[in-house]
């Protein structure tokens, strides 16, 4: 009886999903499309990171390594600095981002092979300060300056190299210079705002969690759409079981959400190349029972809240603010540490973060989670239960 | 059969809002296999009275059986045996008239032959064949109110529960929907239907004659025409605007009414007739015809309006 409720209720539902154009595309492809537009925003088009240099050397070869890196697509020389007050000024102000440092000597350095076979400490030196408040961008520079100038000091090493050779070194000598080469430079990187610069690893799994609440924020409207179209009336008329009612409607979100849940796997793998370390069986079992609880919420907020606007609004603030804060879209996690208490919140959307993370990166199991699963478990299953109690059969 | 007993309902009254009283102090039984007409203007209480009885509005006092189930205890298993045609059009606008209807057949677990059968005999009934795959919004309003009905009567119930199917639908679609009812009717069904038109009202067995939330006469068309003290005048003359002008302070003369080129006068007796010809002779009017009618719901409904109103001030009053 209730088995036949609800899949009449799922129907219908499936058939005003796939009715409504714009509900079909959120449904079926929002999460996913959500999740590579973010990603790609945020890890692509990193380009002309504006860039000062502190050159403490003043050689003719250190003025070429600033030509060669503000040769790159990446950075952006803007200039020179003269003092260390004065580069911290400009990070302050926000006028540049990443400051490289090149130490007295580093010109007579890279000139003969001495400091080739001695110490890493004797090593050309740099150092690099970057602001890491927007984290792809300040990884992807902070990679091109050490990637340039490491080719820069190979490249003058091996000329020097080259040179003794032609001028009869001992053939093993050369060979162990040429070994030494192939870490030639001593680099020392101060991250000013974010110290282990956060990837895009972090926010692909973070963001799939976040895509995912789209179905709960569309499910959040619909007792609210029943009202307003005015069948309400007359479905409550009918002798159906109102918890079929409920479970209907959440049938074919919960079944957009796992075809979702497996198309994000599949970009994040694919596209993103972030890597599993979890159990995928776990994986998409947890998935399903992030999806219930979101979906829960949104059942219960489309019983509560009388118009679909406002039933929009709280999803919104209910499930994505959260999720988009602690995902370190805008603000690095670590640049401002409030936002950690965020994940000390009970809300769906953390524990879905924290279990995609988890098993994304750090290979974590059911063990290690088992806070966040029953988390999960309590807001599906009171959600749901509480719902059912509030969704009374009358019109007012 | 529906038994009503001292209903009330009453809306707001909280956060400040004006308190309305929907329904006051209800009283009403209904025979099974009646044809019951619930009459009234609007904001009368008829759409209330249906939803309790539907099982979907809570009265805020009383009770209400239908089929001996409580209207509050046993909502649900009233639902099972009664059809709801709401006031508003209820089905999905985005499905089509086909989807709407399997919706439906699902809902009451009509499946397989026996549901492509009884939605030929419904879509047969109420002439909606050629529209089968046309979108809830896209019929018109008596083609809605029409799918309404078929849906309403998918599961053959016992009782059905119509709320003014024949409003803003036009007059061929309305005698179409009459006739339908009158059949349900003729097949046993009990039927109880609301309308704010008088001469729809004629055609139901018995009527409720409802306003402001109240019962002021409940029988047959017939009795309740006969309650009328006096009788009907039809009135026929050459200024007829002059004539009601004249006739409003003749004493004796309860209600005018013109109709076309027709005046109903609703009188004390007889003898106001002869009073009538004087004065309008008087005023220089033409009489053409003066003859007795016989009177029609709309003027009693009109006179225990007023009737009902006066006592209620002095009620108030006193
Ligand atoms: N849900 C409601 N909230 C507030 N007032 C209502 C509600 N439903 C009906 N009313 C009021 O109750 C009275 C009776 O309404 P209703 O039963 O709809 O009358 P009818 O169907 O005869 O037009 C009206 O004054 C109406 O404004
Ligand atoms: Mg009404």
């Amino acid at each position: 009886m209730t088995n036949r409720h609800m899949m009449a209720i799922a129907r219908k539902e499936w058939l005003h999903i796939t009715r409504d154009p714009m509900t079909i595309f959120l449904l079926a492809i929002g999460p996913v499309l959500m999740l590579i537009l973010v990603s790609y925003a945020m890890a692509t088009d990193v380009e002309n990171v504006p860039t000062v240099i502190y050159d403490l050397d003043q050689s003719e070869l250190s003025g070429q390594l600033a030509d060669e890196l503000d040769a790159t697509n990446v950075l952006d020389v803007q200039g020179y600095v003269s003092s260390e007050a004065a580069y911290q000024d400009k990070l302050e102000r926000r006028k540049t981002k990443l400051v490289v440092i090149i130490e007295e000597g580093f010109g007579e350095q890279i000139s003969t092979l001495d400091g080739l076979m001695s110490l890493e400490t004797a090593k050309p030196k740099f150092s690099f300060v970057i602001d890491g408040t927007d984290p792809i961008s300040a990884e992807t520079a902070l990679e091109a300056a050490m990637k340039t100038s490491e080719a820069f000091v190979t490249g003058q090493l091996g000329a020097v190299l080259d040179e003794q050779q032609a001028a009869g070194m001992a053939d093993d000598l050369i060979t162990l210079y040429r070994l030494q080469l192939e870490s030639p430079i001593n680099t020392t990187v101060e991250n000013r705002y974010n110290p282990d610069l956060k990837a895009i690893w972090d926010l692909v799994p973070a963001m799939i969690a976040v895509a995912l609440v789209l179905p709960g924020m569309s499910i959040s409207t619909v007792i609210a759409r029943e009202r307003s179209e005015g069948t309400l009336e007359a479905l409550v008329a009918t002798p159906i079981n109102k918890h079929a009612i409920l479970l209907g409607k959440s049938l074919p979100y919960m079944i957009t959400s796992l075809i979702n849940v497996c198309l994000m796997y599949v970009v994040a793998r694919v596209v993103f190349d972030v890597p599993f370390r979890g159990s995928l069986p776990l994986y998409l079992l947890l998935s399903a029972l992030y999806a219930f609880a979101t979906l829960s919420i949104g059942l219960l907020f489309s019983i509560l809240i009388p118009s679909m606007e406002a039933a929009l609004w709280a999803s919104m603030m209910f499930f994505l603010f959260p999720g988009v804060l602690l995902s370190g879209m805008f603000f690095p996690v670590d640049v401002f540490p409030f936002l950690v208490k965020i994940e000390t919140i009970e809300l769906p959307v953390v524990s879905g973060v924290i279990i995609n993370r988890g098993m994304f990166l750090q290979g974590v199991g059911a063990r290690e989670l088992w806070w966040n699963i029953v988390v999960l478990l309590i807001i599906a299953l009171e959600g749901f239960e509480i719902a059912g109690r509030l969704f009374k059969k009358r019109i007012a | 059969m529906i038994q009503i007993q001292n209903l009330n309902r009453h809306f707001g009254g909280r956060f400040r809002q004006a308190k309305v009283s929907a329904i006051a102090g209800l009283d009403l039984t209904i025979q099974p296999g009646e044809l019951f007409g619930l009459v009234g203007p609007d904001g009368a209480g008829k759409t209330t009275t249906l939803r309790i009885l539907a099982g979907i509005l809570k009265p805020s006092s009383g009770t209400a059986t239908v089929n001996g189930h409580d209207v509050v205890d046993d909502a649900e298993a009233i639902k099972q045996e009664l059809g709801y045609m709401p006031q508003q059009f209820g089905l999905y606008p985005a499905l089509t008239v086909d989807e709407n209807l399997n919706f439906i057949c699902d809902v009451f677990g009509v499946f397989g032959n026996a549901r492509e059968q009884r939605i030929q005999e419904l879509l047969d009934f109420t002439n909606l064949h050629e529209f089968r795959g046309r979108l809830g919004r896209q019929l018109s309003g008596g083609m809605q109110k029409k799918l309404s009905l078929t849906a309403a009567l998918v599961h053959h119930p016992k009782v059905l529960l119509l709320d003014e199917p024949t409003t803003g639908v036009d007059p061929v679609a309305r005698r179409e929907f009459w006739d339908i009812l009158t059949m349900l009717h003729t097949e046993g069904s009990t039927v109880i239907v609301s309308t704010p038109y008088m001469d729809e009202a004629e055609r139901c067995n018995r009527v409720g004659l409802m306003y402001d939330g109240q019962l002021m006469v409940c029988d047959t068309p017939n009795a309740v025409k006969r309650m009328l003290p006096g009788m009907m005048f039809a009135l026929r003359a050459d200024n007829l605007m002059l004539a009601e002008n004249v006739l409003k302070t003749v004493e004796g003369i309860h209600d005018i009414q013109p109709y076309g080129d027709v005046l109903n006068l609703l009188v004390e007796d007889e003898s106001v007739g002869t009073r009538i010809t004087a004065c309008l002779h008087d005023a220089g009017v033409k009489i053409e015809s003066l003859r007795p009618a016989p009177p029609r719901l709309e003027e009693a409904f009109i006179y225990f309006v007023r009737q009902f109103s006066t006592n209620h001030v002095q009620e108030v009053s006193a």
